[in-house]
């Protein structure tokens, strides 16, 4: 199995440290999650990982073979889209997949159709990827990154610039690679994208690794908020003052959002309910990640 | 390597990237030489096939030819840093040193191939209206065959010079990431070669003269002889292959350190 390992790993460009001795293991079958604020260092060090970028010091091996002294060996082996695709305007979906399989290992029809399937990118193939929307690019870029069958996968904001079927698209992708047996480092601002696909997070700060946790373990110390929507009246502004912290809720024009655990959902429901009140909706707000993320962040600056 | 050049080539042909190529060395070959075939027949009204197509070499070889060439080959490297699609290349199983002899390689054959294909077509029109029978340099006749051979000679020493312009700003654009730089490296290379200190005879301006590869812009200069002069084109070979030989194992050093 593939295991995938940073050691030690310095950036310094311009006598500003980027990367400040960062050291990762991901093990296969892992999906991992960069998450850090813009500047954090999250896109260099994918750099790095993908072979793109050279460390100032230390080293990134792939089943021991060194990215860093020999790319080409483990290129084979790895699939990346840093930013954004780049593609080249003048081909076709379909040449510019051709071309990326010529650049690598071939790999079975049946493979290349399930990811054509997957990320449906059918339809388009045969357009010049000139004409492309941003949406379009960004799932074939993901598709050239995947088409050789890698076994570990780097993705920067793979969700970036694609409408809501797309996001979610991408998600069940990413879930099919997990089942495949593949390991798949995810950079994303998107917490709820990386919530709801990855295994462990890693959250970086300044180009220091301030975190490395299973998301299980977060779940278990972390609540999800839920909102309750209600519609605004004087009474209701009243009752909810008398019962809850001035900090639970808020008022937005016609209705009013009330914040509570997601243990305490029922209960609160009910209060509400049985004093007549008029209820709109509610909604998760999963803000495990989030919560946990600022906790770290803030802990870190105040260190 | 093979691959890579292949795909390179394949990609110039996709891309219409070519025409950039295609259309100003049309242009400049094609019209030149039916531009001298009117100027033969008002003049003397002897249409001479050697001197039809030597002027074509004469007029373009020290700077229009050059240029082109190198706006083509920095074109091709300079863009896959611009377009970002040097990450595909990279995130290959080749090794960068490959991808860089594969392009170099490939843009070379297709240079070679629309270069010789313009001289043929414009020989053959050359062929067509000149008078085949009175081929002369100065009081000297030549053959048809000898003409031929004078200028297949004259074209492959100037194509190598071209794809030794090319190995030069393909290894500044490797450098620089930037189309301008390489260009304008070359353009001071040619000013340099051609400003007047340079004509006064000191060792190091002969040692230039006779070694560096701007040396090609003087191609021309050693055919108005009635023999061939071989030994002159073997030096001149081995001094653009020389070139091209450095030029390229830099580049590929250079290249192999680029971080995207």
């Amino acid at each position: 199995m593939d295991k995938l390992v940073v050691d030690d790993i310095v950036k310094v460009i311009k006598k500003k440290t980027i990367l400040n001795h960062v050291d990762l293991r991901v093990e296969s079958g892992q999906v991992l999650g960069i998450i850090g604020q813009n500047g954090a260092g999250k896109s260099t060090l994918l750099k790095i990982i993908c072979g793109l970028t050279r460390p100032t010091s230390g080293d990134v091996t792939l089943n021991d073979i060194s990215i860093i002294s020999e790319p080409n060996l483990a290129m084979d082996k790895i699939g990346f889209l840093i930013e954004n695709p780049s593609l080249y305007p003048y081909l076709t979906g379909r040449q510019q997949l051709n071309y990326c399989i010529e650049l690598r290992s071939t790999p079975s029809k049946d493979y290349i159709d399930t990811i054509i399937k997957m990320l449906g990118i059918e339809s388009f193939l045969d357009k010049k990827t000139g004409q492309y929307s941003s949406g379009m690019k960004q799932r074939l870029g993901i598709a050239c990154a995947v088409i050789h069958n890698p076994s570990t996968i780097i993705l920067d904001e793979p969700t970036n610039s694609l409408d809501i079927t797309g996001i979610k698209e991408i998600r069940e992708f990413i879930k099919y690679m997990r089942y495949e047996g593949k390991t798949v480092l995810l950079s994303s601002h998107m917490l709820t994208e990386v919530e709801s696909v990855c295994d462990q997070i890693v959250i970086i700060d300044k180009g220091v690794i301030i975190d490395s946790s299973e998301l299980d373990t977060i779940n278990q110390h972390y609540e999800n908020i839920c909102e309750i929507i209600l519609e605004n009246s004087e009474t209701l502004i009243n009752f909810l003052g008398i019962q809850y912290e001035d900090s639970m809720f808020e008022i937005n024009g016609d209705y009013i959002v009330l914040r509570v655990k997601e243990k305490n959902l029922s209960p609160t429901l009910k209060n509400i309910l049985s004093n007549g009140f008029k209820l709109i909706g509610v909604q998760k707000e999963g803000r495990k990640l989030e919560e946990y993320y600022l906790r770290k962040v803030e802990k870190e600056t105040n260190v | 390597m093979f691959k890579i050049a292949k795909l390179e080539i394949s990609k110039l042909f996709r891309s219409k990237h070519y025409l950039k190529l295609l259309i100003p060395l049309a242009l400049f070959i094609l019209i030149s030489t039916v531009i001298h075939y009117f100027i033969m027949l008002e003049g003397t009204g002897d249409i001479n096939l050697f001197s039809i197509i030597y002027m074509v070499f004469i007029e373009n070889g020290p700077f229009f030819f050059p240029i082109i060439a190198a706006i083509f080959f920095t074109d091709v490297i300079v863009n896959e840093f611009k377009q970002k699609t040097i990450n595909i290349l990279f995130s290959s199983t080749f090794s960068r040193e490959e991808i860089f002899i594969g392009k170099f390689l490939g843009t070379s054959v297709v240079l070679t191939i629309i270069f010789m294909g313009l001289l043929t077509i414009s020989t053959i029109f050359a062929s067509l209206v000149a008078d085949i029978r009175s081929i002369s340099i100065g009081f000297f006749a030549l053959s048809y065959g000898e003409t031929l051979t004078r200028i297949l000679i004259l074209a492959a020493l100037t194509l190598l010079f071209l794809i030794c312009v090319g190995s030069y700003v393909f290894l500044f654009g490797a450098i620089t990431k930037n189309q301008v730089i390489p260009i304008v490296c070359l353009l001071l290379t040619i000013l340099f070669n051609g400003i007047p200190f340079l004509t006064y005879d000191s060792k190091i301006n002969t040692f230039i003269r006779k070694y560096s590869f701007v040396n090609g812009l003087y191609i021309t200069e050693i055919f108005p002889t009635y023999e061939i002069p071989y030994i002159d084109v073997l030096m001149l070979t081995m001094i653009f292959l020389l070139h091209i030989l450095i030029f390229i194992m830099v580049g590929m050093h250079v290249f192999k350190k680029r971080q995207v």
